[in-house]
C-alpha cells in the first residue's frame, strides 16, 4: 500500500507539472477545438488526482479536486468563459493542489484553511451562470454525432480494487450513451474457503446500443484501464441509421445519481492531440530509479569484465587468441550496445525542467511590474536524469537574474526603442557529446561600470586595475558578489552566480556569460550528457595510472629541452603550438617521487581548464584512449584534491580520474604557501 | 611482522548486510549485560577487537591504488566488487610505522555510518564472545592518536583494545581534511 501511495504521489507531481504546462499554453490563447482539448486534458488530470485522493483517504485533496473539476467541466462545456482572472485562479488552485499533495506525502497536515478558501472560490465560480454569452471559442455547442446506431459487446472485469473505482459508476456512465443490458458474470467466483476479499472476482458482460463512437465508450473506461480487463467489440449486423432528430440519449432506467453529475461528459470526437497524448503514454512503465542505477552498475561491471577478458585473450597462444578475439570483439560490441541502451533509460528531455520556468517568470514579472515572455527552444533535448535534477536550481537562478537585472521596466524599454515586453529565451541543444543550455534576455545587458565599481568597493579588483570587458563579466562569478543595494527575495543576496558556477563545475560543466550593453545578456552552460561514463585518456606517472577526461585534452607532445623555461614567479613554462603555457607536473602535484621531472623525457598533454585556460600537464607516458565507467568514491571516503572520481580498469584495479581545475587550484595553493602545501606536508609526515 | 596465529588469514567471512548496518557506535557502548561477539585481530603484536556486527567481510591483502596527498596511513583504494573502498593502515594510524603488507596480511572490511572502509591488520586471531561485564569503556580523548579505541576487553590473561570504527573514520576524515587544506 505504501508503494502504491508513493506511486500516486509521483504521479501527482507529474500531473501537476503537466497541468501547469497546459495552463501556460492556454494563456497563449488558442481557442476552438485546441482549447477544448487542453481543457479536457486538464480535467482528466484533476479527475485522476481526485480518484487517487479518494482511494488513499485524502478527503481534503479529493474535495479540492472535486470543486476544481466542477469549474473545469463548466469551462469545457462552454458554460463558463476563460479569462485572465479564471486562469489565475486555476494556476493558484494548481499550487494549492501541489501544497496539499506535498503535505499528504510528507504526512504533515497541510494548511486546511487555505484549501477551504480555495474550495470556496472555486465553488463560487462554479455557481456563476454566464452573464454574457460565452466566448465563441468556447461556446461550440456539444453536437451529438448524428451517426449510425451500433451495438457493442463489452466485457469488463476489474483486476484490482486499489484504485477505488466503483464498477457501478462506470455502468451508469455507459447507460447514458445508449440502451444498455448488463449481465453479471459470476463464473470466477471461488469457493468460500479460497475467497480473498482483496481480489476482485466479479465481471460484467454489457451490451450497449449507441450512436456514439468507440472512443466515447473507451473514454469511460479511461481511468480504470490499468485495473481491469476490458474488451470492447462491435457486434456486426445491427447498424441502422438513427434519426438525428430522435433523442440521442435515451433516459437511463434510473436517473443518474449525484456522483455522476461530475463524471466526464462524452467529449467531441477525439482530436489528434488527444491521441498523441495517449500514444506517448502507451507502453511506458514506472521504474524505481534505484533499479535503473543498479542496472547501470551491473553494465559497468560487465564492461570491466569484458576488458579483463580481452586482456586474458592477449596472453593466449596465437591460434587460440585469434579464435577468442573474434568472440571477445562481438561481446564488446554487444556490451557497448547494452550500455547505450541502459544509458538511454536514464535520459530525459529537459522539458521537465523547462516546463517549470514559464510559471516562475509570470509570477516574478508580475511582482516586479515587468512585462516578460519566455520562449523555449529544444525542450526535447535529452540528458541524463542525474544532470536534470542538478539543473533546476542553476536555471532558476539564472532566469531570476535575467528578470531582475536584465529586463528593464516597460517604460525604460519603450524609451530605449524596444518593445515593452521583454523576452527571455531558454534553449537546449546537443553539441559534441555535451548539452548546451542558454538563458538569453533582450534586456539592458551587464552594467560593467557598476559591476566594476562594486567589485572595487568589495576589494575584488585593485583600484588602479583596468580589467577588460570579459574580466568584468567574470566578476559576476566571484563569491558574494551582488550589485543590488537592497536585498530582495528575487535576487541580490550575493548567493548567486558563484554558487551556480560551482554547481555546474561539479557536474563537469562550465558557465560563461556574454553581454552587449543595451542588447541583452546570455548565459551559456555546457554540460556532459551523463555522469556515468566518460571518455578518457589513460596516462602513467610515477608508477600510478590516471585518467584525464578527453573533453579537456587538446593534444600531446614531447617538447624539446629548448622549449622549456623556468620563469621566476611563474614556475615552468613550456612552448607548445606557438604559445608559452604554464607547465603542471602531475608527479610534483601528487608527490610521486619516481615521476619524470624533465618535460623532454615525458609527455606534455595540452589541456583546457576553466580556471587557468590552456596549460601543459606533464605525465610519464600515454597509455591510450578508453571509455571508462565513472565510480564515485566520496560516499565511502572524502573528497581528494585533484581527483574527480574513480574508475575500475580491466585488471580490476582502481584508477583515479583527474579533476584538472582542482589540480590547478592545488598547484596554486602549493605555489602560494610552500610551507603548507599538501606535497610538503605529505613528505613531512613520511 | 606477525604470522597469522589461530585463523587462516584468507578466510572470507560475511555477516548479514542488514545486521552490519546497525549503528556500531551505539552498540559498542554496551550498557546491558548481554553477550557481544568481536573479531579479534593483531596489529604489530598488539591485540585489538572490533564488534562483529560492523564487519562485512575479511579478505587477504591485495595491492591498492594510492590516493594523492594523503596521510601515510591511508593506503589507497580497493575495488571490492565495484565498490571503491578506502584502506586504512592501522599500525601506521597508531604511529608505529607502515605495515609492510604481503598476501598474508588481512583487510577487514567494515560498514560504519553508511561507509564501507577497510582496515589493514596483521592477522585475524579469534572470534570472541564476551559479556559486557568484562568491558571497560574508555572515553574519547580529544585528538589522541589512539583515540579510536573505545574500550578494553579482558579475555583470559589478555587485555584487548576495542576499536570504535566510527571514531576511526571520523577522526581520520577530520585529519585528512586539515591535511588537504579544505
Amino acid at each position: 500500500m505504501d508503494e502504491l501511495r508513493a506511486t500516486f504521489f509521483d504521479e501527482c507531481s507529474e500531473y501537476l507539472l503537466r497541468n501547469e504546462e497546459l495552463l501556460a499554453s492556454l494563456r497563449g490563447g488558442m481557442g476552438g477545438a485546441e482549447e477544448r482539448e487542453t481543457l479536457d486534458a486538464i480535467f482528466r488530470i484533476a479527475h485522476s488526482i481526485k480518484a487517487g485522493a479518494a482511494a488513499f483517504g485524502l478527503p481534503l485533496l479529493a474535495d479540492l479536486t472535486h470543486h476544481l473539476e466542477a469549474v473545469l467541466d463548466r469551462l469545457r462545456t462552454g458554460r463558463l468563459a476563460l479569462d485572465e482572472v479564471l486562469l489565475g485562479l486555476l494556476l493558484q488552485s494548481g499550487d494549492a493542489l501541489a501544497a496539499q499533495v506535498d503535505a499528504a506525502r510528507s504526512g504533515i497536515g497541510g494548511n486546511a484553511g487555505s484549501v477551504h478558501a480555495m474550495i470556496e472560490r472555486l465553488s463560487g465560480i462554479a455557481m456563476q451562470e454566464p452573464a454574457v454569452p460565452p466566448m465563441p471559442s468556447l461556446s461550440a455547442p456539444r453536437t451529438v454525432p448524428a451517426g449510425v446506431l451500433r451495438r457493442w459487446a463489452i466485457r469488463f472485469r476489474p483486476i484490482a480494487y486499489s484504485g477505488g473505482n466503483e464498477p457501478m459508476l462506470i455502468i451508469r456512465a455507459l447507460a447514458r450513451l445508449g440502451r444498455l443490458v448488463s449481465t453479471l458474470d459470476l463464473t470466477q467466483l471461488p469457493d468460500i474457503e479460497q475467497f480473498d476479499p482483496t481480489e476482485p472476482v466479479l465481471a460484467w458482460r454489457i451490451e450497449l446500443e449507441t450512436i456514439h463512437p468507440e472512443a466515447d465508450i473507451r473514454e469511460i473506461f479511461e481511468f480504470v484501464e490499468d485495473e481491469a480487463d476490458i474488451l470492447i467489440e462491435q457486434v456486426e449486423g445491427v447498424e441502422r441509421a438513427a434519426a438525428p432528430a430522435a433523442d440521442p440519449l435515451p433516459v437511463p432506467a434510473e436517473p443518474p445519481q449525484r456522483a455522476l453529475a461530475d463524471f466526464p461528459a462524452p467529449p467531441a470526437p477525439q482530436s489528434p492531440v488527444h491521441e498523441a497524448a495517449q500514444g506517448s503514454g502507451k507502453g511506458s512503465i514506472r521504474v524505481d530509479l534505484d533499479r535503473v542505477d543498479r542496472l547501470v552498475d551491473l553494465v559497468g561491471e560487465l564492461i570491466i569484465t569484458e576488458a579483463a577478458l580481452a586482456q586474458v585473450c592477449q596472453e593466449l597462444d596465437p591460434r587460440a587468441q585469434r579464435r577468442l578475439a573474434a568472440v571477445v570483439k562481438g561481446l564488446g560490441l554487444h556490451s557497448r550496445n547494452v550500455q547505450d541502451a541502459v544509458m538511454a533509460i536514464r535520459m530525459q528531455p529537459v522539458k521537465s525542467i523547462f516546463a517549470r520556468m514559464p510559471r516562475m517568470v509570470r509570477d516574478l514579472a508580475t511582482r516586479l511590474g515587468k512585462n516578460v515572455e519566455i520562449a523555449t527552444v529544444g525542450e526535447m533535448t535529452e540528458v541524463d536524469k542525474t544532470i536534470i535534477e542538478e539543473l533546476a536550481d542553476p536555471l532558476t537562478h539564472m532566469i531570476r537574474n535575467a528578470l531582475d537585472h536584465g529586463i528593464e521596466p516597460p517604460a525604460d524599454r519603450i524609451a530605449a526603442g524596444k518593445p515593452p515586453c521583454g523576452t527571455i529565451t531558454l534553449s537546449a541543444e546537443n553539441k559534441g557529446g555535451r548539452i548546451i543550455i542558454r538563458v538569453e534576455d533582450d534586456g539592458r545587458g551587464i552594467d560593467r561600470a557598476r559591476v566594476l565599481a562594486r567589485a572595487r568597493s568589495l576589494g575584488l579588483v585593485p583600484p588602479d586595475a583596468a580589467p577588460s570587458s570579459e574580466e568584468v563579466d567574470a566578476l559576476l562569478f566571484a563569491p558574494g558578489f551582488s550589485t543590488s543595494d537592497t536585498v530582495t527575495d528575487v535576487s541580490g543576496r550575493g548567493v548567486g552566480m558563484d554558487v551556480v558556477q560551482r554547481n555546474i563545475q561539479r557536474l563537469g560543466g562550465r558557465v560563461t556569460v556574454q553581454s552587449e550593453p543595451g542588447r541583452g545578456t546570455g548565459w551559456t552552460m555546457s554540460l556532459p550528457l551523463t555522469l556515468a561514463v566518460l571518455d578518457g585518456m589513460l596516462v602513467r606517472t610515477g608508477g600510478e595510472l590516471y585518467v584525464i577526461p578527453l573533453a579537456n585534452i587538446l593534444d600531446s607532445t614531447r617538447p624539446k629541452p629548448a622549449d622549456v623555461r623556468e620563469v621566476v614567479g611563474h614556475g615552468t613554462m613550456v612552448y607548445l603550438r606557438g604559445d608559452w603555457l604554464p607547465l603542471l607536473r602531475l608527479g610534483d602535484l601528487f608527490n610521486l617521487p619516481t615521476a619524470r621531472r624533465a618535460p623532454s623525457q615525458g609527455i606534455v598533454v595540452r589541456v583546457e581548464t576553466d580556471t587557468a585556460g590552456t596549460i601543459g600537464l606533464l605525465v610519464d607516458e600515454l597509455l591510450g584512449q578508453q571509455q571508462v565507467v565513472v565510480k564515485p568514491f566520496e560516499q565511502n571516503f572524502t573528497h581528494v584534491r585533484g581527483i574527480a572520481a574513480t574508475t575500475i580498469l580491466g585488471n580490476g584495479r582502481v584508477c583515479l580520474i583527474l579533476d584538472l581545475d582542482d589540480c590547478v587550484a592545488l598547484s596554486r595553493a602549493a605555489a602560494c604557501d610552500p610551507r603548507d602545501t599538501p606535497c610538503a606536508a605529505g613528505r613531512a609526515a613520511e | 611482522m606477525n604470522a597469522p596465529t589461530q585463523m587462516e588469514s584468507k578466510t572470507v567471512m560475511t555477516t548479514k548486510a542488514g545486521a552490519a548496518a546497525m549503528p556500531t557506535a551505539e552498540r559498542t557502548k554496551l550498557q546491558e549485560g548481554r553477550p557481544v561477539q568481536f573479531v579479534a585481530f593483531k596489529v604489530n603484536g598488539h591485540d585489538f577487537a572490533v564488534d562483529i556486527m560492523a564487519v562485512q567481510e575479511i579478505k587477504a591483502w591485495s595491492d591498492v591504488s594510492s590516493l594523492p596527498n594523503m596521510p601515510p596511513y591511508v593506503r589507497g583504494v580497493l575495488n571490492l566488487r565495484g565498490n571503491i573502498v578506502p584502506i586504512f593502515d592501522l599500525r601506521c594510524r597508531f604511529g608505529q610505522g607502515l605495515t609492510e603488507a604481503t598476501r598474508l596480511h588481512v583487510v577487514i572490511i567494515l560498514l560504519v555510518q553508511g561507509r564501507t572502509i577497510g582496515i589493514l591488520v596483521d592477522a585475524v586471531s579469534d572470534i570472541l564472545k564476551a559479556s559486557s561485564d568484562l568491558l571497560r569503556d574508555l572515553p574519547e580523548q580529544g585528538d589522541g592518536r589512539d583515540g579510536c579505541v573505545c574500550g578494553l576487553l579482558t579475555a583470559g590473561d589478555r587485555m584487548i583494545a576495542l576499536l570504535d570504527p566510527a571514531r576511526l573514520i571520523n577522526q581520520s576524515l577530520t585529519a585528512i581534511a586539515a591535511h588537504q587544506g579544505i
